[in-house]
């Protein structure tokens, strides 16, 4: 059996910036109270129900495999919040609650998190249609077995009232060195704000999701729209920016990419922020074809930025880790998988 | 504690936030709380229960009676709903919403929702007892809304539309509306 590709191994539309698109329902069962509302018989009874279901489902070949919070270790927890898999208010859930997972990691299925069901999609690069029909079918799939909690006027019945009405949150992951690097994010959070999109990150690596702020009045289409729209003018704004500086200045571009390709190559020890900095650097390198890789493959280090996180270590490392000792680890792992280059 | 915003005077205030399920606190002086921007029209006093409850406070006696209200479904109270700013059951949307008005719509923008139905809902509520009169009656009330809001929003020829159908409906299920 041939298997799956993972959804950051597939190609997508205006990868130099969108690492990826997502789509995410909220959805409660008509015939229990919410999450915070229910007892622990009543949490244990509603995810074994979904559980058992939602096992004999298959999406476009998917198959899905269960996860359960309560026999996971805190080192597996994290790495799955790392890979964006699962919420953070998932894993610090004490009551019942796990989560469907796809081999190919594009899809999960989230069981008693704030709401009964999250249903999250994922797509590599801007493709939140894609996304869309993945997680549209399977909310179909699932209301085939279970009544929702729905009301005429507000749509979809969620725990809190910012979910309400389509339940949908759609989301770009972007990479923009550019933007962040010339201070210019404070200025577009502002702007995009006005048209209910929210900007977030921590700025490890210049990744910044966009998101909707509403749910409730606009369709889901018009949703995705809006949302596209923006993430249009943001990819737009970076790639001139990213052109203009290295119209500036080529060689000194070029001397500070192969500079942070050398330090991942050869150094001994990397925190994480240092090395979500440099890898920054390759992917906007790779993406701008400022780096040329020497064998054929995706043009993203996406998946090294997701490896070097302390969870995802500390698996590989299969102990726990003293920071020293991880970020001998890391700077390992980079050298190990780093793409090669034509220098 | 120095209010997070001035960085200068002792904060006097706590906010507490609840955007997402998640809880923001915010420390704040008076002054600073003064000035921030809680939507137009929420005056400061309000700000202090939170969006949610801010009809509440506009009127305490009004609020005692809140104090009673629960939903007698899951038994979430007006009070830990106000606190939490979450629904304990779908319920507690009947229950809590008149109760809170317009402040959905200030959360949300809008208070009617346009987009995906489910599907399979109606094939599985065995328990169904909702005759073609309520139905009606639910639809004017929709109706209703929209026609309010077309209103506030001066779109004229929206609102005769909206006012004809609301008048259609009513004559064809003789319900009293």
């Amino acid at each position: 059996m041939v298997s799956m590709l993972k959804w950051y191994e597939e190609t997508g539309d205006n990868e130099d910036v969108v690492i990826s698109s997502r789509v995410r329902l909220a959805r409660n069962l008509s015939s229990y109270p919410f999450p915070v509302k229910m007892s622990v018989k009543q949490a244990d009874e509603l995810v074994e129900e979904l559980k058992n279901r939602l096992s004999t489902l298959e999406e476009e070949g998917r198959s899905f495999h269960y996860v359960s919070m309560k026999n996971m270790s805190d080192t597996d927890k994290v790495a799955l919040v790392e890979r964006h898999l699962v919420s953070e208010t998932l894993i610090m859930k004490q009551e019942p609650a796990g989560a469907m997972l796809s081999e190919d990691e594009a899809v999960s299925v989230l069981l008693n998190e704030e709401d009964h069901i999250r249903i999250q999609a994922l797509a590599g690069g801007m493709n939140l249609e894609k996304a869309w029909r993945v997680a549209d079918k399977l909310d179909d799939d699932i209301n085939r077995s279970f009544p929702y909690a729905y009301h005429e006027k507000l749509g979809y019945l969620t725990s809190f009232p910012t979910n309400v009405g389509t339940g949908l949150r759609a989301s770009f992951m972007l990479h923009l060195p550019a933007i962040a690097g010339t201070k210019r994010l404070a200025g577009i959070a502002s702007d995009i704000g006005r048209f209910g999109v929210t900007i977030r990150g921590n700025g490890a690596g210049n990744l910044y999701q966009i998101y909707n702020q509403k749910t409730l009045g606009q369709t889901e289409q018009e949703i995705m729209q809006n949302l596209t729209t923006i993430a249009g003018q943001i990819i737009k704004q970076e790639r001139r920016i990213r052109r203009k500086i290295t119209q500036e200045n080529p060689v000194g571009i070029e001397d500070t990419l192969l500079r942070s390709y050398g330090i991942l190559k050869y150094c001994k020890t990397l925190e994480i922020e240092e090395a979500m900095n440099l890898l920054s650097d390759i992917q906007f390198g790779l993406s701008s074809g400022i780096l040329k890789l020497e064998e054929q493959g995706k043009k993203s280090v996406y998946p090294l930025m997701m490896g070097i996180q302390p969870a995802h270590l500390q698996r590989l490392a299969g102990r726990p880790l003293e920071d020293e000792e991880r970020e001998i680890i890391r700077a390992d792992y980079i050298k190990q998988n780093l793409p090669e280059i034509v220098i | 504690m120095l209010c997070e915003k001035c960085l200068e005077r002792e904060a006097t205030i706590i906010y507490t936030e609840i955007i997402n399920g998640v809880k923001t606190e915010h420390s704040l002086c008076s002054e600073c709380a003064k000035d921030m921007d809680f939507g137009d029209e929420l005056p400061f006093a309000e700000l202090l229960s939170g969006i949610l409850g801010a009809y509440a406070v506009e009127n305490e006696k009004r609020e005692d009676t809140m104090e009673q209200v629960v939903c007698p479904t899951c038994r979430m109270s007006y009070r830990d709903f106000i606190r939490q700013g979450v629904f304990g059951c779908e319920d507690c949307y009947n229950v809590f919403e008149p109760l809170i008005e317009g402040n959905i719509k200030k959360i949300q923008g809008n208070s009617i929702h346009t987009g995906k139905k489910p599907r399979y809902n109606s094939g599985l509520n065995m328990d169904k007892r909702e005759t073609v009169q309520e139905g009606a009656a639910d639809q004017i009330t929709i109706l209703k809304e929209r026609l309010k809001e077309a209103l506030e929003e001066e779109d004229y020829e929206e609102a005769a539309r909206l006012r004809d159908e609301i008048r259609a409906l009513k004559e064809r299920n003789g319900v009293d509306a």
